[in-house]
């Protein structure tokens, strides 16, 4: 029994737009540390 | 190993070595002028926020074996593959709860050595420094080694001169600015990992359709989409274990823990675990296409590289250097300042000097941070291809510290017995199962044993240990 199409493209879909998050919410939360001085 | 023609000239190389050495020594001085006291050197200050924690957390993750063995496990077990990798996510999601305890039974602690001491005693300490700096020193090996092979791989850069580079640029902002510079570095490598895979794996995307790629590999490799492919289905189990047993007992985890601020912990390695556990599928599925595009494969572990070069040509074989580049100065760094601070917290502090002051202390730090670096560029040297598998061996021996550690956090009825049994039986009988049943059920094994011994010393055992002998850390 094969993985369905819509899995595997839904698998490799989620995986890119999870790293763009990620990137994304590593950058809002430094900006936010920034701000409230609280980067270390 | 036999790999393919290189994907970048040398002299594009050497500039994008010499550019990316310089901007990680420049900032470790930039950022080590704040490493004043040993709490400063060894765990930045201990008020490291909710960005630098979570980005350090999964920066130092994301391996070079991230980047290389998840498209070879694509390649080889197929979707199953990359699944399998990714489950080694689930180590930073289950220490996320850890991290937090950590920092609240032990505010003033430094290394995981101290908690095995103060919660189990001498035994079980001198036990755990012999699993934890073996693993802490072959992972660190296994770095420098593929340092070398992937800068000979992708460039052309000659192996001693690729591995010296790459350990020489690490050691120097470790020995500057100590976890500082170590936690900094790891946010831009982790943009710069997570930016360069997201624009790579776009591209792919950009110039093929995914359709087709399914449809070609039903017709060529079914088994590659094969939800009952049994070998897959076990090394997904083998490898949740192993990375469970490597989160859980290693100081470079643990060293985190004691650094990120109160109450930041559990959110920055919950938030680390779901970054990283699309990188092994989004680096992975390149490698899948690979029939679809044509591109002939002879060397499993170059598939990621030798497809970004062949989609998006020169700029595609500079991200992917880069990112090779980032991934591993981001764990080289963080198990040099770990390990060294498991050498010198542990053994040179409680072993050799208990009345040391923290000046010499600062300073057994820089020259056990250089040592260590030296063994290794000497281990790296002969470039010994069997390394990976060492690393591998160990999976069994911290897979059986995984109980100990857990139960020794939140179970005052666990026993040093427990846990030196624990340990000793997991370790043994898993390695006896390494070798004789196979690979894959090493970790499973160890931990089982493990988890049977640690229960069973407990559930003997009447007293209730008193969590205020970890406060004086």
């Amino acid at each position: 029994m094969n993985f369905p199409l819509s899995v595997f493209n839904l698998l490799i879909l989620a995986s890119l737009l999870l790293m763009s998050v990620g990137a994304t919410a590593l950058i809002v939360m430094l900006i936010n540390d920034i701000r409230t001085k609280k980067l270390w | 190993m036999d790999h393919q023609s290189e994907i970048l000239s040398p002299e594009v190389g050497w500039i994008l070595l010499g550019l990316l050495s310089l901007l990680w020594i420049g900032l470790g001085f930039y950022w080590g002028k704040k490493a004043k006291g040993m709490d400063g050197f060894m765990l930045a200050g201990r008020n490291v926020g909710l960005a630098f924690g979570t980005a350090t957390a999964m920066a130092t993750w994301v391996t070079s074996n991230t980047t290389m063995l998840a498209p070879q496990f694509a390649l080889e077990l197929g979707i199953w593959g990359m699944l399998a990798y990714s489950t080694a996510a689930v180590g930073l999601f289950l220490f996320a709860p850890l991290a937090k305890r950590i920092k609240q039974i032990m505010p003033t602690g430094y290394t995981s050595g101290d908690f095995i001491r103060l919660r189990y005693g001498s035994k079980a300490w001198y036990l755990f420094l012999i699993i934890s700096i073996f693993y802490g020193f072959t992972w660190l090996i296994s770095m420098g080694m593929a340092g070398g092979i992937l800068m000979n791989a992708l460039a052309g850069i000659p192996y001693t001169l690729g591995m010296t580079i790459i350990l020489f640029v690490c050691i120097v902002y470790t020995v500057f600015g100590g976890l500082y510079a170590v936690i900094g570095t790891d946010f831009i490598q982790s943009l710069i990992i997570m930016i360069g895979i997201v624009v790579v794996g776009g591209a792919v995307l950009y110039s093929i359709d995914l359709d087709q790629v399914y449809n070609d590999l039903s017709t060529d490799k079914p088994m590659l989409i094969d939800m009952l492919l049994p070998a897959s289905i076990m090394a997904i189990f083998n490898n949740l274990l192993f990375g469970i047993g490597e989160v859980f007992h290693s100081n470079v985890w643990w060293s985190r823990a004691f650094a990120i601020r109160e109450g930041i912990g559990q959110k920055a390695f919950t938030l680390a675990g779901f970054f990283w556990l699309p990188v092994p599928i989004a680096a992975g599925f390149i490698a899948l296409t690979s029939g679809t595009l044509g591109v002939n494969i002879t060397s499993p572990d170059m598939v990621g590289p030798l497809m970004a070069g062949n989609i998006l040509g020169k700029s595609g074989s500079i991200i992917v250097f880069i990112v090779f580049f980032c991934s591993l100065a981001s764990s080289i760094d963080s198990l040099l300042a770990a390990t060294s601070d498991l050498i010198v917290e542990d053994i040179y502090k409680r072993m050799i000097n208990p009345k040391v002051g923290e000046k010499t202390l600062r300073r057994a730090s820089v020259i056990i941070i250089v040592g260590l670096g030296l063994l290794a560029w000497m281990v790296c040297l002969p470039r010994i291809g069997t390394l990976a598998s060492v690393l591998f061996f160990a999976g069994p021996l911290v897979a059986s510290t995984i109980y100990p550690i857990v139960t020794g956090l939140f179970w005052p009825k666990a026993t040093a017995k427990g846990a030196i049994w624990a340990m000793l039986g997991g370790s043994v009988i898993g390695l006896i199962a390494y070798f004789f049943l196979g690979w894959y059920t090493g970790s499973l094994i160890g931990a089982a044993v493990s988890i049977i011994v640690t229960t069973v010393f407990a559930r003997m055992n009447d007293t209730q240990f008193d969590w205020n002998q970890l406060k004086d850390a």
